[in-house]
């Protein structure tokens, strides 16, 4: 067991924001809202899924909705105190680990916002490596664990228990229940046993996003491109770079759909986006889907850059994150592969990192 | 025959340390200019300077078509914790929020300055317009006796969605001019703008607290203007580098909170010719950084920050310290600590080399013979030619650290110097890699004069018609920046936000549209 303190949330942040895909949500309130948590109630017990008993009974959980929406109407802060007494009630069970149902964004540090006050441990792990828009779309859902009970609270401590007939139907039922809450809401899905837990989430995501976090603070502090550090801490590579030259935004069937054009002297490189960056292309040809982890990173900062905060003029460089192999199993990628998103298109599968890459030099 | 009159304009800065006055002729050449200490009323300082720039320019007060002033009282108000009203705010958000209390991660001692509490009541609105709980006008009543009976001195309402709907925030306004029959002033942060609550609420409590500074600040200066004989309107210019009235000014203050260095990049990089460089303005209390592309001060990506508060309105990009020719300068045996207190307007007076008891970053400049002053004394400072040295190096190396904040790629843009306090270095700096423009001293009083006049739509609409929608709106703004008095010739779009909202049938969108053209000629 590990101690998680403030001084681990700037790092987790920005590791959050590189793995969300540019989904996910900016980490932004959040992040203070466990920061508020954390100073007002103290640290955060974070176990690793060796320490898993059988018997346990481990909840992921999280915020669902749009991400506009949680920061104008931000969370009680007493979502999750209603939800899980109304879970206990429902399965006559004591939970006694909670865990991000997704890594990336802002739900990285949901568990940290209400772990303290509940005193329970936070599990190292996540559902999906990353972040995803769909309920479906988690490790647990395809390894066979049942969604049910599912949990949804709003700010106002309205409340829906859903047993669902397949994970889908919850995605379904789920999202309309978000939308009458105010397209904002607190969740817990896909319960499971300590054995579950650790059969069926990707171990230690939290000490890795922190550990991405940590490379590219130390790189920035040096003084040095926090670029080369995230590449390597992440064993990713880099696509390419420019200047955002036009973004197409559109909202549709609840997602924010679009693309963002990066240009530079010899190449266009056009972004896919449904929340989330899924489809890379170079000059009309594809390099990179998902489920990689496709980041803008600012160059001027260095910062990641989220498919709502784009902006034209900025400079970005590209990346690829390799994915959880789970997901390029024929199983996962039917899953949350690019057919499953509309692109007729199979996986492309990312060639091992180059070295370093100036990124200097690649913009001329 | 006719003969056509010159027309001239007239550039204002209110810096915290001096108050600088440029005269402009019709074709933008400075005329005259001059620098007088700002004084406690602001406005003597600015009639000393008018009365003199007239009679130097042997211009008339009638010929004058505009007076344009740029100032960073309020932003020093903020940074230095002085003149600020203490605030109470209102939270119109039924579902009581406590995730996130107000004033959160705000630096502690700005906070106990001006904060007081905050109470949450009933409303609010969810993103599709209907309201999380109904509002309560007796509940909202006893909220503001509450704030009344704590001694607040002005109001902060912030509501959930209020840029979808400000019906709620207005009626708080209502209620409360009610009871405090219009003593206690109202900031409403629906007219502040801006997605995402907390930054709102932030520049909402900002505004709120620094209401005093700008109705102090100008007051009576529509009196001396035409005591002196100007006919021609005044304006504030704002953060983005346009232009308000001073009404505007007075009531949404920190919309001009970084109008100084925005006025001194763009004023800079006029005077030095350029389009892309690094601007660093050396002040009397704080030296900033920036960078202007395409003549444009760059802005900032996505959080807006001043003194470690995040605001959400665009403001330039730029790093600051608290470092400027007036700063205190304290020696210890190890250490030294240069500002952020400043002399300010007194540094002519306080610093020990003008007969004053404090040591000053002047006063070592003095001593170094990097500038003489005429009437200063350097032997009146008893630190040792080595303790001064130290003391610079460490000015220096604060200075080194700052420009090295931007990043990588724009290193190798040129750098201009600006700014009262840019002489106060060593020419060697940064390899000599930097410009002094002629009129350096007075770049920002030249960019205040140079400032443009905008219109800006910022409304919710749908999206279903996307193109028909954005270029009607477009042209709104642009017949609006005209009607401002913008040149039609030179007036386009700079910028267009489109905020999405998710779930929310008809593709429902906040647009921001910002249309800016130049002055008319004169």
């Amino acid at each position: 067991m590990k101690k998680l303190s403030l001084s681990h949330l700037d790092d987790l942040a920005i590791g959050a924001a590189i793995l969300g895909s540019g989904g996910g949500g900016d980490p932004a309130y959040p992040y203070m809202m466990a920061h508020h948590v954390m100073q007002e109630w103290g640290s955060v017990s974070l176990i690793s899924p060796a320490e898993l008993k059988p018997d346990d009974f481990v909840v992921p959980i999280g915020v669902i909705g749009a991400p506009l929406a949680e920061i104008e109407k931000i969370e009680s802060g007493r979502e999750f105190n209603i939800l899980f007494e109304i879970l206990e009630k429902t399965v006559q069970k004591k939970i006694t680990a909670i865990v991000p149902f997704e890594i990336g964004g802002g739900n990285a540090f949901t568990p940290f916002w209400i772990a303290p006050i509940v005193k329970l441990p936070v599990l190292d792990a996540d559902t999906m490596g990353r972040a995803f828009p769909e309920a479906q779309m988690t490790s647990c859902g395809l390894l066979g664990a049942s969604c049910s009970p599912c949990v949804i609270t709003d700010c106002l401590g309205n409340t829906a228990v859903i047993y669902a007939n397949n994970n889908l139907s919850l995605e379904k039922i789920g999202r309309q229940i978000t939308i009458a809450m105010g397209s904002t809401a607190c969740t817990a899905l896909y319960p499971l046993t300590g054995t579950q837990a650790k059969k069926m989430t990707f171990h230690h995501s939290i000490t890795r996003a922190i550990a991405l976090g940590k490379a590219h603070r130390e790189a920035k502090q040096a003084g040095q491109d926090p670029l080369n550090a995230i590449l390597h801490a992440s064993k990713g590579t880099l696509v390419g770079s420019g200047k955002i030259t036009d973004i197409d935004r559109a909202i549709s069937k609840g997602f924010l759909k679009g693309s963002v054009v990066v240009q530079n002297k010899t190449d266009h490189i056009e972004i896919l986006f449904q929340n989330e960056f899924l489809l890379v292309k170079v000059n009309g040809q594809p390099v990179a889907t998902t489920p990689d982890i496709i980041s803008l990173i600012e160059m001027e900062t260095g910062f990641p850059v989220t498919s709502e905060s784009l902006q034209y003029g900025i400079k970005v460089n590209v990346i690829v994150l390799p994915s959880p192999a789970l997901w390029t199993t024929p199983e996962g990628l039917a899953l949350v592969g690019p057919r499953y998103f509309g692109y007729d298109m199979d996986y492309i599968p990312q060639s091992k990192p180059k070295s370093s890459v100036d990124p200097v030099e690649v913009i001329a | 025959m006719m003969v056509k009159k010159q027309k001239y304009k007239v550039g204002i800065d209110i810096g915290g340390t001096n108050t600088d006055l440029v005269l402009v002729d019709s074709e933008n050449a400075i005329v005259a200019q001059t620098k007088t200490a700002t004084t406690t009323d602001i406005n003597s300082g600015i009639k000393t300077a008018l009365t003199h720039v007239l009679k130097e320019s042997q211009v008339n007060s009638e010929e004058i078509c505009g007076i344009f002033i740029g100032t960073t009282q309020i932003a020093n108000a903020i940074l230095q914790h002085k003149n600020l009203y203490k605030v109470g705010v209102i939270r119109v958000a039924g579902h009581h929020p406590t995730s996130i209390p107000s004033c959160f991660l705000w630096p502690q001692e700005l906070k106990n300055s001006l904060y007081v509490d905050t109470i949450t009541v009933g409303g609010g609105y969810e993103c599709d317009g209907y309201p999380i709980t109904p509002t309560n006008h007796a509940e909202i009543k006893a909220a503001i006796e509450a704030l009344v009976k704590k001694k607040v001195e002005s109001i902060a309402v912030v509501g959930a969605f209020s840029s979808l709907n400000p019906c709620q925030e207005l009626l708080v306004k209502e209620i409360a001019h009610q009871i405090t029959k219009g003593v206690i002033p109202i900031s409403l942060s629906h007219q502040i703008g801006g997605t995402g609550f907390i930054e709102r609420e932030n520049s909402t409590i900002l505004n709120a607290a620094v209401k005093q500074v700008m109705t102090k600040a100008f007051q009576g200066l529509a009196s001396t203007c035409s005591e002196l004989g100007f006919v021609s309107p005044m304006w504030i210019t704002q953060n983005n580098g346009s232009i308000i009235d001073l009404n505007h000014a007075i009531e949404f203050p920190i919309l001009t909170i970084s109008a100084g260095p925005t006025n001194s990049f763009i004023g800079g990089m006029k005077l030095a010719k350029m389009q892309d460089a690094i601007v660093i303005d050396v002040g009397g209390t704080s030296t900033d950084v920036g960078i202007v592309r395409k003549g444009i001060p760059r802005r900032c990506l996505n959080n807006s920050k001043i003194g470690g508060i995040s605001l959400n309105f665009p403001m330039p990009d730029l790093y600051s310290i608290g470092m400027g020719g007036g700063s205190h300068i304290e020696v210890d045996k190890s250490k030294v600590q240069i500002g952020p207190q400043s002399c300010g307007n007194r540094t002519f007076i306080d610093s020990l080399s003008f007969g004053g008891k404090q040591l000053t970053l002047t006063d070592i400049a003095l001593v170094l013979g990097h500038v003489t002053i005429p009437g200063a004394e350097s032997q009146r400072v008893l630190l040792s030619h080595k303790g001064c040295r130290a003391v610079l190096d460490e000015a220096i190396k604060q200075l080194y650290a700052l420009v090295g904040k931007i990043g990588p790629e724009e290193q190798s843009l040129p750098i201009i110097m600006i700014g009262g306090g840019s002489s106060l270095f060593p020419k060697k700096l940064l390899d000599g890699r930097f410009v002094i423009p002629p009129y350096a001293h007075v770049a920002n009083a030249y960019g205040a004069a140079l400032a443009q006049i905008s219109g800006v739509v910022d409304t919710v609409v749908s999206l279903e018609d996307r193109q028909e929608v954005l270029a009607k709106l477009q042209q709104q703004a642009i017949q609006m920046a005209i009607q401002k008095g913008a040149d039609y010739q030179t007036v386009k779009v700079e910028n267009i936000e489109i905020i999405p909202y998710h779930y929310v049938p008809n593709r429902m969108a906040r647009v921001i549209i910002h249309a800016a053209g130049n002055q008319p000629p004169l």
